[in-house]
């Protein structure tokens, strides 16, 4: 499943990463990329930005770029 | 030992280090991406040894991504500088994804010493940080060192006295896809080793963004922290505005008493004194702005507002790394256009330089007190709060409106994008915050200061000579100034004002401030029989006729000053600030073209609209 796909509160692992390198090479400068354990905190309103815990780090994503990075739960 | 860099991802404590390293206080952020360019200062004798420590902006690889990241690289790759040791800073409660930079780090060719900071917060959770364990990892000296107290500099500075040279080439490395995501695996698994398990100290930040980012409250929590924001800067200034105002009127009076009556006495009462009162009274409302500001920044709410904002700065084109620039370009355009450096997106980037502008700069704060205070003299504050919350919100739809447009219009790259790291909430310390706020103010007092003390006198000499021996009011009436601006007059009559008020917009030019102190010189204001600079400048203003026998000074031609001073680009630092980070000339003057067109245009139309409602008495 997409990681926009994770409700609040959802715990779930990195499988794949999506998108051009450099994109893929962006998200692994903040901690996103395969085997990483995320934990959805909340999904902004109007289709805005998703937060999330990857590992020990806080970050903000926009939902589009989000929905290039596959989960499992 | 020669020099020493420090390198690391933004936030990581980098700045701390450096002043523990230097004794030079330079300023700590809770911001992701606050040092633009790098700082260079001397190790303290208390460490024994003599080197130069460069302080790099955060970069999160040795992949440059946006141009700060660039000046980062550009540094530590200075064949100039021959660094002898990197000094990678790490955020110990973030190891596994800090980890990756070390290795790039040690694959360039100069000796690696890890400073791993944070510890204070592992602390907290009775936790220590192993060193040891991660140096046998690593395989490069690691030390603990503490923010808060200084403790393992000294160890820090023994470990860089130990390396060994740097190698005579310098590798640049660059890794693949694949390369990264297996070495930021293979962190994640040496952090599991060494901690067993999660090493999060985010507990209460968690708890604070279930707040501050709730999809249902957020945006109302961020709505209310800015109405706060902005009309801190109102209710908690004036007490201080009123001292520097009765301040500057005594000292005024006393000039004029104590010095023999003439032309110098003129000079220092008229000229100087006056001009900087009508200006400095202004201090107290952009230093309670950059203390709100501060405070925001160190707290790390500054970073979950960028969030919040993202999606509706999406639809013109921005993305929420555009909200600290725009945010600082309501205290002074000039660092804020620096700080558009932190928009990584190209085309956000372009919209958010060419809009800061038009944000309500502590500059314009003069003549909008000054021009509303006429519109509602003695009257009830209300209203003149509510023209003052439409000026500023007019700006930000203006500027909304012309990203929109610009942004289906410009050329350039169109990446867009918006991921950013949420810095652990904090308590901010109280001296941290008011240094901060004193070292810009301060700034902006000497960036400003000397070109109105220049203004003044020039303003001042063309409206006092040829003919300074003569009297009142044809002295001035028949001054250089008076003939340039009725020179220039065709152009301010459709506005509804006459020369004088000509001399102050083309003065303005300079800096928007001086429109006041040109004002207060050219109506030939003295603090004699009024209490205050402000007061006296109010009564002229309400007897100035124009040279049809009107008053000047209508709601209407007052209306459409204030259109005017919201929109116009009339700060030539601004200008100069914006052609060098562009790069581009035809950026900077087609700006500055642009604005002044349409806040003519515009300034034009509210007069005569007004007028043809009878508002012009």
């Amino acid at each position: 499943m997409k990681l926009t796909d994770l409700k609040a509160g959802q715990v779930a692992h990195i499988l794949r990463v999506g998108g051009e390198d450099a994109f893929r090479e962006r998200l692994c400068e903040l901690g996103i990329s395969p085997g990483a354990k995320v934990n959805l905190k909340s999904k902004l309103p109007f289709n805005g930005p998703i937060i999330m815990r990857v590992e020990s780090t806080t970050l903000a994503l926009r939902k589009e770029e989000a929905s290039q990075v596959e989960v499992k739960v | 030992m020669g020099n020493v860099v420090l390198i690391g991802t933004p936030n990581s404590g980098k700045t701390t280090l450096f002043n523990w390293l230097t004794g030079r206080n330079q300023k700590v952020v809770n911001y992701p991406g606050s040092t633009v360019d790098y700082s260079k200062g001397m190790s303290l004798d208390v460490y024994g040894s003599s080197f130069s420590v460069f302080d790099s902006p955060g970069t999160y690889s040795l992949k440059p991504k946006s141009p700060e990241e660039e000046v980062t690289l550009r540094l530590l790759y200075d064949p100039e500088k021959s660094f002898q040791a990197v000094v990678a800073v790490v955020d110990s409660t973030q190891l596994e994804r800090q980890l990756p930079l070390v290795q790039q780090l040690k694959e360039v060719g100069i000796p690696v010493v890890v400073a791993l900071t944070m510890k204070d917060l592992h602390q907290l959770d009775k936790r220590e940080v192993p060193a040891e364990k991660i140096e046998k990892e690593l395989g490069v000296p690691v030390v603990a060192v503490d923010g808060l107290l200084g403790k393992g500099m000294d160890e820090l500075v023994l470990r860089l006295n130990q390396v060994k040279s740097p190698t005579e080439e310098m590798t640049v490395t660059d890794w693949g896809i694949e390369k990264y995501q297996d070495v930021l695996q293979g962190s994640r698994e040496l952090v599991g080793r060494i901690f067993g398990g999660d090493l999060s100290v985010r507990e209460k930040t968690d708890k604070l963004d279930q707040f501050f980012l709730s999809p249902v409250f957020g945006g109302f929590v961020f709505c209310a922290i800015m109405i706060g924001l902005f009309s801190s800067i109102f209710w908690a200034a004036t007490p201080f505005m009123d001292m520097v105002d009765i301040g500057f009127s005594t000292f005024a009076d006393l000039a004029g008493s104590v010095i023999v009556p003439g032309l110098f006495n003129d000079f220092i009462s008229n000229g100087i004194l006056a001009s900087l009162g009508a200006v400095l009274i202004f201090v107290p409302q952009i230093f309670i702005l950059f203390i709100g500001i501060s405070f925001l920044e160190d707290s790390g709410y500054l970073a979950r507002a960028a969030t919040i904002v993202d999606r509706p700065l999406s639809k013109v084109g921005m993305t929420g790394r555009s909200f600290v620039p725009l945010l600082s370009g309501f205290a002074c355009a000039v660092p804020a256009i620096m700080a558009a450096r932190t928009v990584k997106s190209p085309l956000a980037r372009w919209l958010t330089v060419f809009v800061i502008p038009f944000m309500t700069c502590s500059a314009r704060l003069p003549v909008y007190a000054l021009l509303i205070s006429f519109l509602f003299l003695g009257g009830n504050p209300f209203w003149s709060g509510l023209v003052l919350a439409s000026l500023y919100i007019g700006a930000i739809a203006l500027s909304l409106i012309s990203s929109s447009i610009l942004s289906k219009i410009v050329k350039t790259d169109r990446t867009d994008s918006f991921a950013m790291e949420l810095p652990l909430y904090r308590l901010p310390k109280p001296v941290h915050v008011l240094k901060q706020s004193l070292r810009r103010t301060k700034a902006y007092v000497f960036k400003s200061g000397p070109i109105i003390f220049v203004f003044a006198v020039i303003v001042w000499l063309g409206s006092t000579f040829p003919h300074y021996q003569a009297e009142e009011p044809f002295r001035t009436q028949e001054s250089y100034a008076a003939q340039m601006g009725k020179a220039l007059e065709p152009m301010f009559e459709p506005m509804g004002v006459d020369w004088r008020v000509g001399v102050g917009m083309i003065s303005a030019f300079a800096a928007r401030e001086v429109f006041v102190s040109t004002l207060a010189v050219v109506m030939n204001i003295t603090a004699e029989d009024e209490d205050t600079i402000q007061e006296s400048l109010l009564t002229q203003m309400q007897e100035a006729k124009r040279p049809d026998g009107e008053k000047m000074f209508s709601i209407a031609s007052v209306a459409a000053l204030l259109v005017f001073f919201m929109i116009a680009l009339q700060c030539m630092s601004t200008v100069g600030v914006v052609i060098k980070e562009m790069g581009s000339w035809t950026y900077g003057v087609g700006q500055l073209v642009a604005m002044n067109s349409l806040a003519y245009f515009l300034a034009v139309a509210t007069y005569q609209f007004l007028r043809a409602l009878g508002y012009d008495t």
